[in-house]
């Protein structure tokens, strides 16, 4: 097509009613392709394992087996009871956690020489494997519920802390100068300027924090408890049964989903996140 | 050539020691930070001892337990294990996650369909599939290599689409006007464009597989710096495991300035933070 001819086609269109149909297509599109691909992928899955049977139901059991394998544990409050003490483990943690990082946040985000003297520090456990204490903080504080709350906690702090120095040191200093022509006193430009500019940065802190904290808890329960969602996984498969792992799977699955998009909710309210700084 | 020109530009002055030093300070501050935060753990630990030094050890356990480690050989062993793992999981990571990330960044369609279950498989704890990884490809370096490529791989997808999405429309335009068709513009002009937040997830990348590489060692496996840390844990050797746990931080760091050094060669005009458009 020629550059000429472009520009008088988009001015028509732009004039033509766009029909009904196509119009609701535009508007559903997404989520009727969410709809399609999970459609195809259970198909496929199904017809993988039980049409086909290129693998053994054993490896990958049939989407009916897992249904039936959630249903079952459900019905025996095993479900729910691991659910529960997961929920609790990775609800103290993070909550600690998200206290503690915004206090330390603040802390380093306000005092220039804190900042950059700390900065580099909460980079680099960012950028570090913090699981890898798991087995320390074990031996620390033995078997049980503790560990894996440090582990939660642990992976909360340093998104958070990050996050939200990020947001406190980079207030907008035309919004401070103007602040203070108005006469705000120190403590309350920071009460009335700096604290809500830092809102957004730590509620995306803590949302930064959502799958960092799962996984402290998921390795924290797959490796050395009993109890929880994680140790379910690991106790099915070892009894090879892949139909329960799976369920399980999928139920952290759903519940991280929710997690993050809740958060995600929230962030959206309060509205600007979007130079926050850290991705991924 | 350069430095003269500069020199006639502004006035020359003897280079001090402290002018030289100037852009690197706040480097030896946090250089001297770190070191003073050892000094403290030492003192608190090596020459009063405040809590148990099995449990607490010093900084000159860590080191000796180190040494002793990399004298016996077992370091090295499982460095390389670790090491030649996490390698072809990253790889693999890239040569995946790069154009997995320009189809969706580049074409709606393919955005669309699949789109949900990308960010489906993101959004979830990866590391939860670990223990199926063991059962499906059992306990040699497959399933370690294989949690690696799926925790690297998100990040340098979700980059390179942010990427290539955030392209200079003008770039493009530009591009066409000299010609340029589509497979020219997106190789010769989207491609490089994007170059720099390709890198940042390849960065990113780095630092997440090195999660992978602990959790594949920690489940189902026999050997690598994850495995040893846990087996010097549970025996106890907590000087063995906080070294090989600084170890393998430090090998994280410096993946990650490999990475930023390549940034800064292969896009050096990328400035970092500035607004994209």
């Amino acid at each position: 097509m020629s550059a000429s001819s472009v520009a008088p086609v988009a001015i028509e269109r732009r004039h033509r009613k766009v029909p009904v149909r196509q119009r609701l297509f535009e508007r559903w599109r997404r989520p009727l392709f969410a709809v399609i691909d999970l459609v195809v992928i259970v198909l496929a899955w199904e017809f993988v394992v039980n049409v086909a049977e290129l693998v053994q139901p054993l490896f990958l059991p049939p989407p009916g087996e897992v249904l039936s394998a959630a249903r079952e544990l459900w019905a025996s409050g095993e479900l729910l009871a691991n659910l529960r003490l997961s929920a609790q483990n990775w609800f103290f943690g993070y909550v600690a956690g998200g206290a503690l990082g915004i206090l330390l946040g603040l802390l380093v985000g306000s005092i220039a020489t804190v900042h950059r003297l700390s900065m580099p520090l909460l980079w680099a456990a960012w950028a570090t494997p913090l699981i890898a204490l798991q087995p320390i903080i074990t031996a620390w504080f033995g078997f049980g519920a503790m560990p894996i709350i440090v582990l939660v906690f642990i992976s909360t702090v340093v998104p958070v802390a990050l996050n939200t120095a990020t947001g406190v040191s980079g207030v907008d200093s035309s919004l401070l100068r103007a602040g203070r022509v108005f006469g705000a006193g120190r403590t309350e430009l920071y009460r009335k300027v700096r604290l809500p500019w830092t809102l957004p940065y730590a509620i995306g802190g803590l949302r930064m924090a959502i799958p960092t904290s799962l996984i402290g808890l998921l390795v924290g329960e797959m490796i050395g408890s009993p109890t929880g969602l994680g140790a379910m996984i690991v106790t099915s498969v070892a009894r090879f049964r892949t139909d329960q792992t799976i369920a399980v799977v999928v139920v952290f699955v759903i519940l991280s989903v929710v997690l993050v998009s809740l958060l995600d909710a929230v962030e959206q309210r309060v509205g600007r996140w979007r130079n926050s700084g850290t991705h991924g | 050539m350069a430095e003269t020109v500069q020199a006639s530009r502004t006035r020359p002055r003897p280079p001090t020691l402290s002018r030289v030093l100037a852009p690197f300070t706040w480097k030896f501050a946090v250089l001297a930070e770190v070191l003073a935060l050892l000094l403290i753990w030492h003192v608190i630990q090596g020459m009063i001892g405040v809590w148990d030094r099995r449990f607490v050890p010093a900084p000159g356990d860590v080191i000796r337990a180190l040494s002793d480690l990399y004298q016996t050989g077992d370091l090295m062993g499982h460095l390389t294990y670790s090491a030649s793992n996490a390698a072809v999981g990253f790889v693999l990571a890239v040569v995946v996650g790069v154009p997995v990330g320009l189809l969706l960044g580049s074409s709606r369609w393919a955005y669309d369909i699949g789109g949900p279950p990308f960010w489906a498989m993101y959004s979830m704890p990866r590391i939860a599939f670990q223990p199926l990884l063991v059962l499906w490809m059992g306990f040699g370096s497959g399933p370690k290599i294989f949690i690696v490529f799926l925790m690297a791989v998100f990040p340098i997808a979700i980059n390179t689409m942010d990427g290539i999405r955030g392209v200079d429309r003008s770039l493009v335009k530009a591009a066409r006007v000299y010609g340029a068709g589509p497979v020219d513009v997106f190789f010769k002009v989207q491609l490089w464009a994007a170059l720099p937040l390709i890198l940042t997830g390849i960065r990113m990348g780095v630092a997440r597989s090195m999660i992978g590489v602990v959790i594949g060692e920690f489940i189902g496996g026999s050997q690598g710096l994850g495995f040893l840390i846990y087996r010097k844990s549970g025996e106890f050797e907590l000087d063995a495991a906080v070294g090989v746990t600084f170890l393998l931080v430090a090998i994280a760091l410096v993946g990650m300035a490999l990475v930023n050094l390549a940034k800064r060669v292969f896009a050096s005009w990328y400035v970092e933070g500035a607004p994209q458009s």
